[in-house]
Protein backbone atom coordinates (compact mmCIF):
# COMPACT_ATOMS: atom_id res chain seq x y z
CA UNK A 1 0.00 0.00 0.00
CA UNK A 2 2.61 2.57 1.17
CA UNK A 3 4.78 1.76 -2.60
CA UNK A 4 1.43 2.51 -4.11
CA UNK A 5 1.69 6.64 -2.66
CA UNK A 6 2.94 8.78 -5.43
CA UNK A 7 5.10 11.31 -4.05
CA UNK A 8 3.85 13.85 -6.90
CA UNK A 9 0.72 14.99 -7.93
CA UNK A 10 -1.47 11.99 -8.58
CA UNK A 11 -2.11 11.84 -12.65
CA UNK A 12 1.24 13.10 -13.46
CA UNK A 13 4.96 12.17 -13.09
CA UNK A 14 7.14 13.89 -11.95
CA UNK A 15 8.81 14.77 -15.24
CA UNK A 16 5.19 16.55 -15.74
CA UNK A 17 2.54 16.13 -18.34
CA UNK A 18 3.27 15.12 -21.99
CA UNK A 19 6.92 14.79 -20.71
CA UNK A 20 6.22 11.01 -22.84
CA UNK A 21 7.13 8.86 -19.61
CA UNK A 22 4.49 6.90 -18.31
CA UNK A 23 3.89 6.85 -14.31
CA UNK A 24 5.17 3.33 -14.74
CA UNK A 25 8.28 3.74 -16.19
CA UNK A 26 8.65 6.35 -13.22
CA UNK A 27 8.28 4.01 -10.39
CA UNK A 28 10.10 1.50 -12.08
CA UNK A 29 12.92 4.15 -12.29
CA UNK A 30 12.25 4.98 -9.07
CA UNK A 31 12.28 1.29 -7.46
CA UNK A 32 15.56 0.67 -9.12
CA UNK A 33 17.01 3.31 -7.18
CA UNK A 34 18.61 1.89 -4.03
CA UNK A 35 18.40 5.23 -2.36
CA UNK A 36 14.97 5.95 -2.92
CA UNK A 37 13.59 1.98 -2.63
CA UNK A 38 15.28 2.20 0.92
CA UNK A 39 13.21 6.02 1.26
CA UNK A 40 10.29 4.31 0.04
CA UNK A 41 10.09 1.63 2.89
CA UNK A 42 11.39 2.77 5.77
CA UNK A 43 9.76 5.80 7.85
CA UNK A 44 11.55 9.26 7.82
CA UNK A 45 14.17 8.66 10.77
CA UNK A 46 13.81 12.18 11.73
CA UNK A 47 9.85 12.44 11.64
CA UNK A 48 9.81 9.01 14.02
CA UNK A 49 11.68 11.00 16.37
CA UNK A 50 9.45 13.59 16.80
CA UNK A 51 7.09 12.43 19.18
CA UNK A 52 9.12 10.29 21.62
CA UNK A 53 12.10 13.05 21.54
CA UNK A 54 9.86 15.51 22.70
CA UNK A 55 7.79 13.77 25.48
CA UNK A 56 11.12 12.15 26.50
CA UNK A 57 12.21 13.75 29.93
CA UNK A 58 14.89 16.25 30.65
CA UNK A 59 14.69 16.69 26.89
CA UNK A 60 11.58 19.20 26.46
CA UNK A 61 12.18 21.17 28.95
CA UNK A 62 16.05 22.54 28.19
CA UNK A 63 14.93 22.54 24.36
CA UNK A 64 12.69 25.57 24.02
CA UNK A 65 9.88 26.36 22.50
CA UNK A 66 10.98 25.47 18.91
CA UNK A 67 12.04 22.22 19.77
CA UNK A 68 13.08 20.35 17.12
CA UNK A 69 13.56 16.77 17.46
CA UNK A 70 17.02 17.06 14.38
CA UNK A 71 18.51 18.60 17.13
CA UNK A 72 19.09 15.53 19.08
CA UNK A 73 18.94 13.24 16.20
CA UNK A 74 22.14 11.98 14.02
CA UNK A 75 21.32 12.64 10.52
CA UNK A 76 19.20 10.00 8.99
CA UNK A 77 21.21 6.55 8.47
CA UNK A 78 19.89 6.05 4.58
CA UNK A 79 22.05 9.49 3.65
CA UNK A 80 24.86 7.94 4.96
CA UNK A 81 24.52 4.47 3.79
CA UNK A 82 23.74 5.26 0.24
CA UNK A 83 26.62 7.76 0.09
CA UNK A 84 24.58 9.93 -1.95
CA UNK A 85 20.58 11.42 -2.37
CA UNK A 86 19.91 11.06 -6.60
CA UNK A 87 16.95 12.80 -5.86
CA UNK A 88 16.76 15.94 -3.13
CA UNK A 89 13.12 16.39 -2.80
CA UNK A 90 11.51 19.26 -0.72
CA UNK A 91 11.60 16.58 2.47
CA UNK A 92 15.44 16.66 2.19
CA UNK A 93 15.55 20.61 2.23
CA UNK A 94 13.17 20.95 4.66
CA UNK A 95 15.27 18.60 6.96
CA UNK A 96 18.15 20.26 5.96
CA UNK A 97 16.83 23.98 6.98
CA UNK A 98 15.54 22.60 10.21
CA UNK A 99 19.12 21.61 11.43
CA UNK A 100 20.50 25.13 10.56
CA UNK A 101 17.55 26.69 12.82
CA UNK A 102 18.56 24.38 15.55
CA UNK A 103 21.95 25.10 15.65
CA UNK A 104 21.27 28.86 15.32
CA UNK A 105 19.52 28.17 19.07
CA UNK A 106 21.55 30.11 21.75
CA UNK A 107 21.39 27.07 23.80
CA UNK A 108 23.59 24.99 21.61
CA UNK A 109 26.15 27.05 22.88
CA UNK A 110 25.91 26.70 26.40
CA UNK A 111 25.21 23.18 26.50
CA UNK A 112 28.26 20.91 25.80
CA UNK A 113 26.65 17.70 26.62
CA UNK A 114 26.75 14.73 24.56
CA UNK A 115 23.81 14.12 22.47
CA UNK A 116 22.44 10.60 23.19
CA UNK A 117 19.22 9.82 21.34
CA UNK A 118 17.84 6.30 23.41
CA UNK A 119 14.59 5.16 21.34
CA UNK A 120 13.66 1.84 19.89
CA UNK A 121 13.57 3.12 16.39
CA UNK A 122 17.38 3.38 16.36
CA UNK A 123 17.69 1.40 13.78
CA UNK A 124 19.33 -1.44 15.85
CA UNK A 125 22.19 0.62 17.11
CA UNK A 126 23.09 2.71 20.11
CA UNK A 127 23.37 6.33 18.83
CA UNK A 128 25.33 6.89 21.85
CA UNK A 129 28.10 9.87 22.54
CA UNK A 130 29.49 9.78 26.26
CA UNK A 131 27.07 9.29 29.10
CA UNK A 132 23.55 9.58 28.57
CA UNK A 133 21.41 13.05 29.43
CA UNK A 134 18.01 10.58 29.95
CA UNK A 135 17.55 6.91 30.16
CA UNK A 136 14.17 5.00 28.56
CA UNK A 137 13.59 2.67 30.96
CA UNK A 138 11.05 -0.56 29.86
CA UNK A 139 8.54 -1.96 32.26
CA UNK A 140 9.43 -5.20 32.86
CA UNK A 141 6.09 -7.41 34.08
CA UNK A 142 7.16 -10.54 35.66
CA UNK A 143 4.04 -12.06 34.67
CA UNK A 144 5.54 -14.42 32.01
CA UNK A 145 5.70 -17.47 34.43
CA UNK A 146 3.17 -19.77 35.88
CA UNK A 147 2.76 -19.22 39.92
CA UNK A 148 0.61 -21.72 41.95
CA UNK A 149 -1.76 -18.69 42.60
CA UNK A 150 -2.72 -19.09 38.93
CA UNK A 151 -3.93 -22.78 39.44
CA UNK A 152 -7.45 -22.49 40.51
CA UNK A 153 -7.74 -19.55 37.95
CA UNK A 154 -6.06 -21.03 34.11
CA UNK A 155 -5.54 -24.69 35.13
CA UNK A 156 -2.78 -26.58 34.43
CA UNK A 157 -2.66 -25.09 30.81
CA UNK A 158 0.63 -23.25 31.79
CA UNK A 159 2.28 -26.17 32.90
CA UNK B 1 -4.32 -17.04 21.87
CA UNK B 2 -2.85 -18.36 19.04
CA UNK B 3 -5.83 -19.58 17.86
CA UNK B 4 -7.71 -16.64 17.46
CA UNK B 5 -8.99 -16.11 13.69
CA UNK B 6 -9.09 -12.53 12.38
CA UNK B 7 -12.65 -12.27 11.88
CA UNK B 8 -12.72 -8.68 9.14
CA UNK B 9 -10.06 -6.99 7.05
CA UNK B 10 -7.56 -5.19 9.02
CA UNK B 11 -7.89 -7.63 12.00
CA UNK B 12 -5.34 -8.18 13.14
CA UNK B 13 -5.06 -11.84 14.60
CA UNK B 14 -3.80 -13.80 16.21
CA UNK B 15 -1.04 -12.17 18.11
CA UNK B 16 1.80 -14.12 18.50
CA UNK B 17 4.80 -12.83 20.13
CA UNK B 18 7.66 -11.99 17.94
CA UNK B 19 11.48 -11.87 18.55
CA UNK B 20 11.22 -13.78 21.54
CA UNK B 21 8.48 -16.30 21.01
CA UNK B 22 6.37 -17.83 23.85
CA UNK B 23 9.06 -17.60 26.57
CA UNK B 24 9.07 -18.34 29.88
CA UNK B 25 11.01 -15.99 32.80
CA UNK B 26 12.06 -18.85 34.66
CA UNK B 27 14.29 -19.74 31.79
CA UNK B 28 18.04 -17.70 32.47
CA UNK B 29 17.94 -18.11 28.27
CA UNK B 30 15.05 -15.85 28.00
CA UNK B 31 16.00 -13.35 30.57
CA UNK B 32 19.03 -13.11 28.64
CA UNK B 33 17.63 -12.69 25.14
CA UNK B 34 15.14 -9.78 26.62
CA UNK B 35 17.87 -7.64 27.99
CA UNK B 36 20.26 -8.14 24.79
CA UNK B 37 16.83 -7.48 22.62
CA UNK B 38 16.38 -4.11 24.95
CA UNK B 39 19.89 -3.14 25.08
CA UNK B 40 20.06 -3.37 21.26
CA UNK B 41 17.35 -0.90 20.73
CA UNK B 42 18.91 1.50 23.08
CA UNK B 43 16.64 0.99 26.33
CA UNK B 44 18.59 2.07 29.56
CA UNK B 45 16.77 -0.41 31.82
CA UNK B 46 14.20 -2.46 33.02
CA UNK B 47 11.33 -1.44 35.90
CA UNK B 48 10.29 -4.08 36.85
CA UNK B 49 6.94 -4.32 38.80
CA UNK B 50 7.30 -5.78 42.35
CA UNK B 51 3.90 -7.22 44.10
CA UNK B 52 4.16 -6.88 47.70
CA UNK B 53 0.83 -7.09 49.37
CA UNK B 54 1.18 -7.14 52.96
CA UNK B 55 3.74 -8.59 53.51
CA UNK B 56 3.61 -11.60 50.92
CA UNK B 57 5.26 -11.28 47.81
CA UNK B 58 4.18 -12.38 44.15
CA UNK B 59 5.48 -13.30 41.60
CA UNK B 60 9.29 -12.25 42.25
CA UNK B 61 10.53 -15.47 41.07
CA UNK B 62 12.64 -13.93 37.97
CA UNK B 63 13.59 -10.90 39.59
CA UNK B 64 15.03 -12.78 42.80
CA UNK B 65 17.04 -15.26 39.99
CA UNK B 66 18.10 -12.53 38.30
CA UNK B 67 19.15 -10.89 41.24
CA UNK B 68 20.87 -13.99 42.71
CA UNK B 69 22.93 -15.08 39.28
CA UNK B 70 23.68 -11.51 38.29
CA UNK B 71 22.33 -12.46 34.89
CA UNK B 72 21.21 -10.45 32.89
CA UNK B 73 24.08 -7.75 33.64
CA UNK B 74 21.37 -4.69 32.54
CA UNK B 75 20.57 -2.11 34.85
CA UNK B 76 17.03 -2.23 36.86
CA UNK B 77 15.27 -0.58 39.19
CA UNK B 78 11.82 -1.53 41.21
CA UNK B 79 8.47 -0.21 40.81
CA UNK B 80 6.31 -1.23 43.65
CA UNK B 81 2.57 -2.19 42.60
CA UNK B 82 0.85 -0.25 45.56
CA UNK B 83 -2.60 -2.05 45.27
CA UNK B 84 -4.30 -4.88 45.92
CA UNK B 85 -4.13 -7.93 43.95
Amino acid sequence: MLDMTPCFPVGTTRHGRGSGRSYCTTRRRRRMSAGWARRSREPDAARVTIGSSSSMPGTSGERGAISSPIAITARPSWRRLSGRSRMPSALTFGRRSQVRLSARRPNDAVDQTPRRIAHAGARGREMTRGSPRARLLAFYLPQFHPIPEQRPLVGKRLH
Amino acid sequence: MSKAEALFDGHHQPHVPAHLGFYDLRVPEAREAQATLARRHGIGGFCCWYYWFSGERLLERPFDDVLASGRPDFPFCLAWANETW
